[in-house]
C-alpha cells in the first residue's frame, strides 16, 4: 500500500506572497498583560497577528507591544477607529511609515452598538490602498456583491464576520460565508465573534482559509492554553475540509454490515 | 511668553519652546521615539526629517504607535 501523504505538508497557506505554517491568526487586544500575549502567540504558533495604531499616551510611557511579538510574525495593522474610508487610508499610511510593513486589515465602523463594518467605505478604502501598494484584507459583513467588488479592488483576502466583534456568539453568518467561499477566489479569513474552538473548527470545515480570534483568547483564564486549543481546532477543521466531509442525511444508515447476522 | 508657543499634540494644547523641532517634542513625550510615527498638520514626517522639522505656533502634531488590537 502506498504511504498516505501527510496532508499538512502539501497544504500551504499562501497570502500576500508569503507562505504561512498556521491558519490561526491572533488579535493582540484585551490581554491582561503582554507576557500572556507573547505566550499565546508561541503556544498557538500564530504567524500573523493584528495590531492597532493609537495616539501615544502623553502622561505615561506605554509598554511597546512590538517587543512582545516574536520575530518573523507578520503584523497586520487594523484601521480600527476609522469611521470613513479616508480615515482608514490615513491610518494605513501611518502604519506603513512606522516601517512595520504594509499589511492592512481595513476596518471601517460607524456603529458603536453592533460594531458592524461599513461595507461601502471599506470598498473605497481597499481600492485606494491597493493602488498604493498595500496588502489589503478588508473586514466585512458577508455579502456576495461586496466581496466581488473587493476582489476587483485588489483585496488579498476577505475577512467576513462570524458575528458581532467581541460577542463570542460563533458562526452566525455561516450560510453567507459559505456563499463567499464557494464563489470568491480570494481566501476567506473568518473574523469576529469566534468564541470557542468549535466555532473556529466549524469555519474551517466549511472551507474558510483561516480564522482570526482575539477576545476569546485574551479574556480566557489561561490565554496561552486557549490559543493552543483554537490552533488545534483550526487544524482539525482544515483537515476535515480537505478530507471531504460527508453529506448530511436526515435518517439512519448502519455503520456495521447488514449481512451475516447471528439470528438469520 | 516670549520664546514659547502653543501647539496641539494628540489633541491637547501644549506650551513648548519656540522653534522646537519635532525631534525634541517626540523625545519629550516618549522614551522610545523610534517606535513612534509622526504627523504634522496632516502630513506624515519621516523620522530622518524630524530634527530639521521646526514646529510653529498652532502646529498640529500627532504622535502614534502600535497597541494591541483585533
Amino acid at each position: 500500500m502506498p504511504p498516505i501523504a501527510h496532508q499538512t505538508a502539501q497544504d500551504s497557506f499562501e497570502l500576500g506572497g508569503k507562505i504561512f505554517s498556521s491558519r490561526f491568526l491572533l488579535g493582540t487586544g484585551k490581554f491582561r498583560n503582554k507576557g500572556e500575549l507573547k505566550a499565546s502567540i508561541l503556544s498557538s504558533n500564530a504567524r500573523i497577528v493584528t495590531v492597532a495604531l493609537r495616539r501615544i499616551d502623553l502622561e505615561r510611557h506605554d509598554e511597546n507591544i512590538l517587543e512582545y511579538i516574536p520575530d518573523g510574525v507578520t503584523l497586520l495593522t487594523n484601521t480600527s477607529g476609522a469611521r470613513t474610508a479616508d480615515e482608514a487610508i490615513r491610518i494605513a499610511r501611518l502604519a506603513r511609515a512606522s516601517g512595520q510593513g504594509d499589511w492592512i486589515k481595513v476596518e471601517v465602523i460607524n456603529d458603536s452598538k453592533y460594531l458592524l463594518p461599513d461595507n461601502e467605505e471599506t470598498i473605497k478604502a481597499t481600492k485606494a490602498l491597493t493602488a498604493e501598494g498595500f496588502i489589503v484584507l478588508p473586514y466585512i459583513s458577508p455579502d456576495l456583491y461586496v466581496a466581488r467588488r473587493l476582489v476587483e479592488a485588489g483585496a488579498t483576502a476577505i475577512m467576513p464576520l462570524g458575528s458581532f466583534i467581541g460577542s463570542n456568539m460563533g458562526l452566525r453568518t455561516r450560510e453567507f460565508i459559505q456563499v463567499l467561499i464557494n464563489e470568491i477566489r480570494v481566501p476567506m479569513i473568518v473574523d469576529a465573534g469566534i468564541g470557542a474552538p468549535s466555532h473556529a473548527c466549524e469555519a474551517m470545515e466549511i472551507g474558510a482559509a483561516a480564522v482570526l480570534v482575539n477576545t476569546a483568547v485574551a479574556i480566557a483564564d489561561n490565554p496561552p492554553m486557549m490559543a493552543k486549543a483554537f490552533a488545534q481546532a483550526v487544524e482539525a477543521g482544515r483537515a476535515a475540509y480537505l478530507s471531504g466531509l460527508p453529506a448530511k442525511r436526515p435518517q439512519g444508515e448502519a455503520s456495521s454490515p447488514l449481512t451475516g447476522f447471528l439470528f438469520e | 511668553m516670549s520664546g514659547h508657543m502653543e501647539i496641539t499634540l494628540n489633541g491637547q494644547t501644549k506650551n513648548i519652546p519656540g522653534n522646537a523641532s519635532l525631534q525634541a517634542l517626540a523625545e519629550q513625550y516618549t522614551k522610545e521615539p523610534t517606535r513612534v510615527v509622526a504627523e504634522l498638520d496632516g502630513a506624515i514626517i519621516t523620522r530622518d526629517a524630524w530634527s530639521r522639522t521646526i514646529l510653529k505656533a498652532g502646529s498640529k502634531v500627532e504622535l502614534v504607535s502600535f497597541v494591541g488590537g483585533g
